[in-house]
């Protein structure tokens, strides 16, 4: 199903990496929406390694990101010092694999939510030392200069909370029909804004489901497709949501750890932590997602985007609803 | 589910299997044989269709509360307003759970806020 086989990737790496390279067998994984992930193990000068090839499928969709800008956010975080995936070779030419790709270094460990929180409950400590690492690998994104971003990337003219409400205001008035209980929220927002601090660059995705984790702890931060310009605790209180606990509900960050964990990694890694910005961009990035949940069942609607995914999530606003009434319930 | 003849609250304008009993029905099919026996692609999709299925048949079993009426745009709200509000507003979602999620409402904001402390 790939543009690409064990042969031509031997060949393109054999030709990059000025070596004798021999591709195993091809194993497609799912991860990432418009991405295709595939794995593989290679023998590079009679020694064997394991690789991930990270490939944009030629769908012509013009919003979405060019790979090569996501080879640079990765680059620039390992040059940081965050946990993430070595990249080992990048093209854009289509001609080479038949679409734009990144080859990394593979990483061990478990992706998939509730299997991130069984290896965190059964082994002592983890859980804790993963959250430590994220807030460490965060606080030195966010320590980075927004002029290392890639120049497609999109510079806001004011702060990050005026643009996320300007954001919001936009996507209200997209509903199909109103939500009260966002707008309950967004009043909520508009009156309790804290004070401005300059932009930096965020991940804007992290959260159990885009990190691999394994014994040792956290092994990388996946997914940078929607990397961008905004401020820290955006990406600090996505972490804490809800939906990504896997149900694991009495642990706020990833149902496998509490957020004095991730504080302390934030803090070591050089962060300054406010406790109040980390609420107000917990509770935006609820809004933020019902907002997105209500616009993908309108996808569903309009033609947009038919799929049966896409109008359930329709039917998933409520979740979002309640989950920011919580937060902002005697606020 | 319930056999036997209730003659007096049966609804004669259609035959059993109810609505109702019909999605639940569809659901456990889908969840039973199809899952099991589709490509990892479609098989969520088919997970996503007993779901639904499932929430329809909670939808037509349930009685529709009636439509709070509440103020044009609470966005621009004053505090009194906003605040009488909150209340009908958070029964609105936790009816709407009653049908898409049962039980997430047993996840509250006091729940919520022992977890951040």
């Amino acid at each position: 199903m790939t543009s690409f086989t064990a042969e031509s990737l031997s060949a393109y790496l054999g030709s990059e990496l000025g070596a004798d390279v021999v591709v195993g067998s091809l194993s497609p994984v799912t991860a990432g929406a418009r991405r295709i992930n595939v794995l593989f193990d290679a023998t590079i000068d009679g020694e064997s390694q394991g690789f991930c090839i990270t490939q944009q499928p030629n769908t012509g969709e013009a919003f979405d990101r060019p790979i090569l800008d996501e080879v640079q956010w990765l680059r620039n975080a390992a040059a940081a010092g965050m946990r993430v995936a070595e990249v080992v070779a990048a093209s854009g030419d289509e001609a080479v694999l038949g679409g734009p790709f990144f080859v990394s270094r593979r990483v061990d460990g478990a992706t998939i939510p509730k299997r991130v929180i069984k290896l965190c409950e059964t082994t002592p400590g983890l859980g804790a030392q993963v959250a430590h690492e994220i807030g460490a690998s965060l606080a030195r994104l966010h320590a980075t200069s927004v002029d290392d971003v890639p120049e497609s990337v999109e510079r806001p003219p004011g702060t990050a909370v005026d643009a996320a409400l300007a954001w919001a205001d936009e996507k209200m008035a997209e509903l199909l029909q109103r939500s009260p209980a966002l707008e309950l929220v967004l009043r909520w927002l508009i009156r309790n804004q804290p004070e401005p601090v300059p932009v930096c660059p965020v991940h804007g995705d992290v959260r159990n489901g885009n990190i691999i984790v394994n014994g040792d702890g956290l092994g990388a931060i996946l997914d940078w497709e929607t990397a961008h310009i905004g401020e820290p605790f955006e990406d600090l209180g996505w972490l804490a949501q809800r939906m990504w606990r896997a149900r694991n509900d009495q642990l706020e960050i990833g149902g496998f750890a509490n957020r004095s964990d991730l504080q302390a990694g934030y803090e070591a890694g050089g962060g300054d932590w406010d406790e109040d910005r980390f609420h107000w961009w917990k509770v935006f990035r609820t809004l933020w997602w019902g907002l997105g949940m209500a616009n993908q069942g309108r996808q569903h609607l309009d033609g947009t985007f038919r799929s049966i995914i896409m109008a359930a999530s329709g039917r998933r606003v409520a979740e979002l609803e309640w989950d920011a009434l919580c937060l902002i319930e005697g606020r | 589910m319930s056999a036997g003849n209730d003659g007096q609250h049966a609804d004669l304008r259609s035959d059993r299997p109810t609505a109702a009993e019909l999605l639940e029905i569809i659901a456990e099919t889908l969840s039973d044989s199809v899952v099991p026996a589709t490509a990892p692609h479609a098989q969520h999709q088919a997970r996503v269709a007993a779901n639904l299925a499932r929430m329809l048949a909670r939808e037509l079993g349930s009685a529709p509360e009636p439509m709070p009426s509440l103020p044009s745009n609470l966005v621009d709200a004053d505090d009194a307003t906003a605040a009488a509000a909150f209340v009908e507003v958070q029964a609105l979602v936790q009816a709407k759970l009653a049908i898409n999620k049962p039980g997430y409402d047993t996840h509250d904001a006091a729940a919520e806020a022992e977890v951040v402390a």
